[in-house]
Formats: C-alpha cells, sequence, structure tokens
C-alpha cells in the first residue's frame, strides 16, 4: 500500500473517489482502484464514466451515512418501493381529480397558465412514478434510477417557473407537485442497488397498504362532509407513521422505520403545506432547517462517540 | 436472500477470488442479466463481510495495484447451502406439478 501505487488512478476515479468521507478515503482507494482498472480495461470513456459514477454513488452513500455497520443500507432499500408506490398511488388520486376538472374546460381555462403548469407537472411525475413502480417490480433498478432522475429534473424546471405566477397556494404546488418527487428521487438514489434489486412478496404485500392507506383519505372525503376536519386528518396523518419510526428507531425492526421513512411522501405533499398555510413558510422552512439541524448534530455525536468509545459516558 | 446476494456467494462458493473476477463470474452465472458495477460491487462485499459471510481471504499485488481476494465464511457458505435447498424445493415441486399437466390434459380432453 504505497503512494506510488495511488499516482495511475485514473482522473475520473480520482474525482469519484472525493465524494468518499476523507477519514476512510485511503481504505478505500486501493480496492477500489484495482477493480475499477481492471473493469474499464478496453472499455470507452462512458463504460469508464458509469463505473466512476456508481463509485461516486458508493461514496455519497458513505458520507450521508448509509453503508454503515447499522440497517440504514436496508431500511432505505425497503423504503423505497413504499415511497414509490405512495407517491404514485396519490399522484393517481390527485390525476382523477385533474381529469374531473378537464371534463369542464372552462374551469381548467380559468385557472391560469400557472396552475395549469403546476397541474400537468404533477401529472407528469405520476406517469413517471408509475412507470418507476412497475420498473422497481421488475427488478430493472437501474432503468429506475434513470426514468426518475430525468423525470424529477424535468419537472423541477416547469415548477419553478410556474412559482412566480402564482398567487396564492405556492407551499401547495411546491410540497404537492415537487417535494415528494425529489425526496423519493434521493432515496432511490440512496439505496444500494444490490439490496433494492429485488422487490420481494411481503414488501409487495407492504406496497398494497401503503396504496390503500393512501386511498383511504379519499374516500374519507367522498363519505364524511366535514372539509376543514377531513383537511386536517389527510394533511397530518402522514406525522403518525414517521412518528411511530422515530420512536422504534432504536429497536431492530425495519419495517416500521422504512414505513416512516416512506410516510415523508405524505408530510412533504400534504404536512407542510398544511403547516405553511396555518403559520408561514418560513416558519415551517425555520423548523424543518432547526430538525435538519438537530438531527445532524445527533449524527455527529453518534459518529464521534464511535471513534471514541472511551468519551462516552457511564451508563449512556 | 436477494439475487445479487445469492450470485456473489455463488461465484465464492467453489474459490476466493478478487473484485473483478467476481464481477465476471456474477455475470457469467446470471447470463449476462446481472452487471454489478465498480461501486455497487464493493458496498455489497464490504456488507456481506460485516454480516461475516465473506471474508478477506489475501491481498496481494498485481500491476502495481494492491487488491483483496475474497472468500466464503463459513456463515456465507451456510446462507448459501439454505438458499440452495429452498431454491431446490420449489424446482423440484415445480417440476413436478408441470409433469402433471399433460395428464391432466389428456383426462379433461
Amino acid at each position: 500500500m504505497t503512494n506510488e501505487q495511488t499516482t495511475e488512478t485514473p482522473g475520473l476515479l480520482r474525482v469519484a473517489l472525493r465524494t468518499y468521507p476523507r477519514a476512510s478515503r485511503g481504505g478505500h482507494a486501493q480496492e477500489l482502484a484495482a477493480i475499477y482498472a481492471e473493469a474499464t480495461a478496453g472499455q470507452g470513456r462512458i463504460a469508464a464514466a458509469g463505473e466512476a459514477l456508481d463509485v461516486a454513488g458508493h461514496g455519497l452513500r458513505l458520507r450521508c451515512g448509509l453503508g454503515g455497520g447499522g440497517r440504514a443500507d436496508e431500511i432505505v432499500a425497503r423504503a423505497v418501493p413504499l415511497a414509490v408506490t405512495l407517491t404514485a398511488t396519490q399522484g393517481v388520486a390527485y390525476a382523477v381529480a385533474l381529469a374531473v376538472m378537464l371534463l369542464d374546460a372552462p374551469e381548467f381555462a380559468h385557472l391560469g397558465t400557472a396552475n395549469q403548469l403546476v397541474l400537468v407537472a404533477d401529472a407528469g411525475a405520476t406517469v413517471v412514478w408509475l412507470a418507476v413502480l412497475g420498473l422497481l417490480l421488475a427488478g430493472r433498478t437501474g432503468a429506475a434510477r434513470i426514468l426518475g432522475t430525468l423525470g424529477t429534473l424535468a419537472q423541477l424546471p416547469v415548477v419553478l417557473a410556474a412559482l412566480p405566477g402564482l398567487d396564492l397556494g405556492r407551499a401547495d404546488a411546491v410540497g404537492g407537485a415537487l417535494l415528494p418527487s425529489l425526496f423519493v428521487w434521493l432515496l432511490l438514489l440512496a439505496a444500494p442497488r444490490d439490496i433494492l434489486a429485488t422487490v420481494e412478496p411481503r414488501d409487495r404485500r407492504l406496497m398494497g397498504g401503503v396504496a390503500l392507506f393512501a386511498l383511504v383519505p379519499y374516500a374519507l372525503m367522498l363519505l364524511v362532509h366535514y372539509p376543514h376536519l377531513m383537511m386536517l386528518y389527510v394533511s397530518f396523518v402522514w406525522f403518525l407513521p414517521v412518528g411511530a419510526a422515530l420512536a422504534l428507531a432504536r429497536r431492530h425492526s425495519t419495517v416500521p422505520a422504512a414505513l416512516g421513512v416512506a410516510a415523508v411522501v405524505g408530510v412533504l405533499r400534504f404536512g407542510l403545506p398544511e403547516l405553511a398555510d396555518l403559520t408561514s413558510a418560513r416558519t415551517v422552512a425555520f423548523a424543518v432547517l432547526a430538525l435538519a439541524a438537530v438531527t445532524l448534530a445527533r449524527r455527529l455525536d453518534l459518529r464521534n462517540r464511535r471513534r471514541n468509545p472511551d468519551r462516552t459516558p457511564v451508563g449512556s | 436472500m436477494q439475487e445479487p446476494t445469492l450470485l456473489l456467494l455463488t461465484a465464492l462458493a467453489d474459490e476466493p477470488r478478487h473484485g473483478y473476477a467476481l464481477m465476471q463470474e456474477v455475470a457469467e452465472i446470471s447470463n449476462g442479466r446481472v452487471r454489478l458495477r465498480t461501486g455497487t460491487l464493493y458496498g455489497a462485499l464490504e456488507r456481506l463481510q460485516r454480516e461475516g459471510m465473506v471474508r478477506v481471504e489475501r491481498e496481494e499485488v498485481v500491476d502495481g495495484r494492491a487488491r483483496k481476494v475474497y472468500a466464503l465464511a463459513d456463515q456465507g457458505a451456510s446462507a448459501l447451502a439454505e438458499e440452495t435447498a429452498r431454491i431446490r424445493a420449489v424446482a423440484l415441486e415445480a417440476e413436478r406439478r408441470l409433469a402433471l399437466r399433460p395428464r391432466l390434459k389428456g383426462v379433461t380432453a
């Protein structure tokens, strides 16, 4: 393991290795360089770029705290099909409402270009996530990732272009049309391909349950005529699985944690926009940032304790 | 057991192999259907090592590059044997039932 051995590292791989946490980069570099060199020998630049991208993906996963000794990889991998199911099902319900609206052409035209753009972006995202769901069920993980990436990147400028033209409901537009897609896309990229490759029968049953749970609020809306009460229920019911997952985080059960991660889609689509309506978008953004900062601080603290176990307080 | 894990353990079942050889073996065993890229393979090997399924047999230097040679650990061999028995049982049952088809057709025709 000499420095001379790393001087031959190809440029693309060198860039990819920069995604690894600095502390562990050296430990990974030698072996990755050996595999990469043989895998790309005699291959073109596109193949080499694909390999480098895959290495960078692994490095980013490590940087995000995945791929370590915990269950994070498994939780994320199991959450992906659930989150895709949830966002696709909610999207379908939304698309049905859009289709009903389209039957009344004057009402749709009355919405204005910005609102129309948001609705079209949401409908397009639904089609994409349905296709991604099909690809995941078929075991085509790579194709699912590519389609999810293209779909989300296509949706992003449409929603952003529409935002200035929206007088009201910007939080709904961002939350309803964009945040779930961004979240599921990141989840799809974060899951290790080797674990994600097969959606097992137990996962399919969970996916069916998630789809049904996503449709329950809409069914209730048709039966219960208390719009404000139902809106609160639809908006905040998604916090329950997320809270339950956090409460059970220390137990060695992957399913509740995966369901909690998937339920973040509902929080983003309904919970945060409703909170923004009840308070203000700035307050919600501040709360989300504060929560992210606390989570990050806890992660750093845990990492420091793992590195320096002697400093762990007695009894903790 | 997920298919990539099954393929990796199968690729290590007969003899220890280094990373690129594992890539090739997995592609060959799966008839080219599963191709593990560098980062995915490395991540999977790390996970399997943590789970005690795979161990590093030795490290060697080839063409100036250090590389690890991986071997199937006892726990990995047991898991592979269990999974193989499960798959074999399902395959045997499928064959048995398929063999009944023509006779059933004959009865109903």
